[in-house]
Formats: structure tokens, C-alpha cells, sequence
């Protein structure tokens, strides 16, 4: 055991500095969030200095602190939330969602992308961008190299919307609530929606980021359809028992519905719960400085552009339906 | 006797390796359980 430790040491100590500089650069960069600069950090570092050796038995261990802080993430899935948020704006969202997933994995196999690589970047584009991403991986056994892949391809469009988005609100001169929701369904990550919306108005940025929490609660279940997915596939494969149906389940979901389930009905003090709220986001940020470090620019270049050609077609289309849905609604 | 003690010691399989010899789905969940757990004793405390 000591010696086991001691082999992973090094590299923990590695994510540990990592996501430090990150929390640290985070608060002082406009934004640009932690979890944002983690993964940059991690890319940078390995593409520019490379990685010591024995630090590779410890930043393998992301993917468990991953798979943690996802079962944590449970405590802060707020049924309350989606409700407050309204009828119209949940029956928008699950439309958003739906269509989103369906045009991505359309769009993918147009453009004969990796199948994999398609639910990734429809997960990541539908959902909550790199979270959903890591989130999703696991059920649909995707290599790290693909799981960077399709994390370097959001991130590249969390950037370009975080400005291309206020630009367009002012340019459209949008109500705040009309653009906040908007930009609720189109755009991807969590913090870049928050940061474009209060960049307009307070009033946007409170709309944008309900209608996103809204979005992000449905992750449990796109993981769940593409466990579903992906186990029934590999079990219809030849040679493949259909033991490979569990063997292959993602079993960090029991705990995240566990824990969702124990905070919504009030088993879990309020103290207990914020607490588990930010532990998750702590190794939701060593996770993150960890996937920075599968980064690899050579390989992503034998990638080439397909991945940034297709979400970027992706946000156009959905950018483009959400408006129009949103101005007969609203 | 000495040397029988040792080797039963030796073989019972520590709580590490049973958490090794788990899949990496249940490690998550049995090191959130233990977060969860540790907080709620902290907390109470």
C-alpha cells in the first residue's frame, strides 16, 4: 500500500499545484474560470515541458476524481430549480436538449466522424460543455485522447461565444430576459452562459443562468441513455456476453441518484450540503487539471478540423432555431 | 506458531486491496460515501 502511494504521489502533487494556480489565476482573470484554466495549465505543460515519468501513475487517478466529483454533484441537483424555472422554459429546454443531441449525432456521422467522438461532442454541445463531456465518457468508454479531443473543441467555442454572444445581444439590442434565455440554450458551458449573460444585464444573466442550470439537471439522464446505449450495443457485438452489460455500467451513477435523492428529500443538513458542494468542485478541478494533461496538440492536429466544423455548424443551427422559438414565446 | 501467525497476517486481504480489486465506478462511489461520511462527522462535531 505504501508502495502504491508512494507511486501516486507524485502525480497528485502535480493536479494538487495545478489546480491551485488555477483557483489563484481564476479569481484575477475576467472570464476565464478556474476549471477553464486548469485544463490549460495541464496542456501546457505537457505539450511544452512533457510530463516526468513518475508522475503518471497518480494523474491516471483523474478519472476516479472525476467520477467522484460527479457523484458529489448529485447534492447540488436542485428539483426546485428546474421547477422555479417554469414550465415553458423545462419544456424549451428538453426540446433544446433533444434536438441538440439528434443533430450533433447527425452531423457526426455526415461528416463520418468516430461514433464516440460524436456522443461526446453532442453531450458537450446539449448539455453543460466539458462537464457533460467527462460525464459522459465513462458510459460511452471513450479514450482520453477523444475525451480531450472533444473538450479542447468546446472550450475553443466557450471562448468564441463568451464574446461573440454579448456582441450579438447588443448588436440585436435584446430584452435581458429574451437574451438570457437565449443564450441559456445555445450556449455551452455553465460559467461562460453566467459570464456573457451579467455581462449584458443582471436581469440576463439571472435568466440565462436558471434556463442553464435547467439544461445541466438533465445530464443524469442523457449519461443514463448513452449507458443504456453503449452497453446494449458492446452486448450485441459478437463474442461480446451479455455480462459486458454490467461490466461496462457506469456505477457512479447509483451514487450520484443516491446523493440527489438524499438532499432533495432533506436527509442531508444544509451545512452537510455545501460542504459536499464545494469538495465536489475541488476534485472537479483536479479532475479537469488531469484532462488537461491527456491533451496532446500533435495529436489533435492528425485530428484535423472535422470536430470544430461540425460544432461550430451545430451552434449555428441550434443558435439559430432557439431565436426564433424564443420570439414566438417570449 | 511464530512463523503461522505471520503467514495468516499476510494473506488476509487489507482494506486497500479490496477497494483495489474494485471496479473504478464503485471506488467513486465508495470514496464519495466516505467524503460524505467524514462530513457529516465533521459537521456534527
Amino acid at each position: 500500500m505504501r508502495d502504491g502511494l508512494r507511486e501516486l504521489l507524485p502525480g497528485l502533487v502535480l493536479l494538487t499545484v495545478v489546480a491551485v494556480t488555477a483557483q489563484a489565476l481564476g479569481s484575477r482573470i475576467p472570464f476565464l474560470t478556474p476549471l477553464v484554466l486548469a485544463v490549460a495549465i495541464g496542456a501546457l505543460i505537457t505539450n511544452v515541458v512533457g510530463l516526468p515519468e513518475r508522475a503518471e501513475q497518480g494523474l491516471k487517478k483523474h478519472s476516479l476524481l472525476l467520477e467522484t466529483a460527479i457523484v458529489l454533484l448529485g447534492a447540488s441537483l436542485s428539483l426546485d430549480a428546474i421547477i422555479a424555472a417554469g414550465p415553458l422554459i423545462v419544456a424549451l429546454v428538453l426540446f433544446v436538449v433533444v434536438f441538440g443531441l439528434l443533430l450533433m449525432t447527425a452531423l457526426a456521422r455526415l461528416a463520418n466522424l468516430n461514433g464516440r467522438m460524436g456522443s461526446l461532442l453532442a453531450a458537450g454541445s446539449s448539455i453543460c460543455g466539458i462537464s457533460a463531456i467527462a460525464a459522459v465518457a465513462p458510459a460511452c468508454n471513450a479514450r482520453q485522447t477523444q475525451i480531450a479531443h472533444a473538450a479542447a473543441t468546446i472550450l475553443l467555442f466557450d471562448a468564441v461565444t463568451l464574446v461573440a454572444f454579448p456582441a450579438a445581444g447588443q448588436f440585436l439590442d435584446l430584452e435581458p430576459q429574451f437574451y438570457g434565455i437565449w443564450i441559456g440554450l445555445s450556449m455551452f458551458s455553465t460559467g461562460p452562459v453566467a459570464a456573457a449573460g451579467f455581462a449584458h444585464s443582471a436581469t440576463a444573466g439571472e435568466w440565462a443562468t436558471m434556463t442553464k442550470l435547467a439544461r445541466n439537471a438533465l445530464i443524469g439522464v442523457v449519461v443514463l441513455g448513452y449507458s443504456i446505449l453503449y452497453t446494449s450495443r458492446g452486448a450485441s457485438e459478437p463474442g461480446q456476453p451479455m455480462g459486458r452489460v454490467w461490466t461496462d455500467f457506469p456505477k457512479f451513477l447509483f451514487g450520484f441518484v443516491l446523493i440527489a435523492v438524499l438532499v432533495n428529500s432533506g436527509v442531508l443538513p444544509d451545512a452537510v450540503v455545501t460542504s459536499l458542494t464545494i469538495t465536489s468542485d475541488v476534485l472537479f478541478l483536479l479532475a479537469f487539471a488531469g484532462l488537461g494533461f491527456e491533451i496532446r496538440l500533435a495529436e489533435m492536429y492528425e485530428t484535423g478540423l472535422v470536430p470544430v466544423g461540425i460544432v461550430g455548424i451545430h451552434l449555428l443551427i441550434v443558435s439559430g432555431v432557439t431565436y426564433i422559438i424564443a420570439t414566438l414565446l417570449f | 506458531m511464530k512463523g503461522q501467525g505471520v503467514e495468516r497476517i499476510t494473506m488476509e486481504p487489507c482494506l486497500f486491496e479490496v477497494y483495489a480489486s474494485l471496479d473504478r465506478g464503485w471506488r467513486a462511489c465508495l470514496l464519495a460515501a466516505t467524503i460524505v461520511v467524514g462530513t457529516l462527522v465533521v459537521t456534527a462535531l
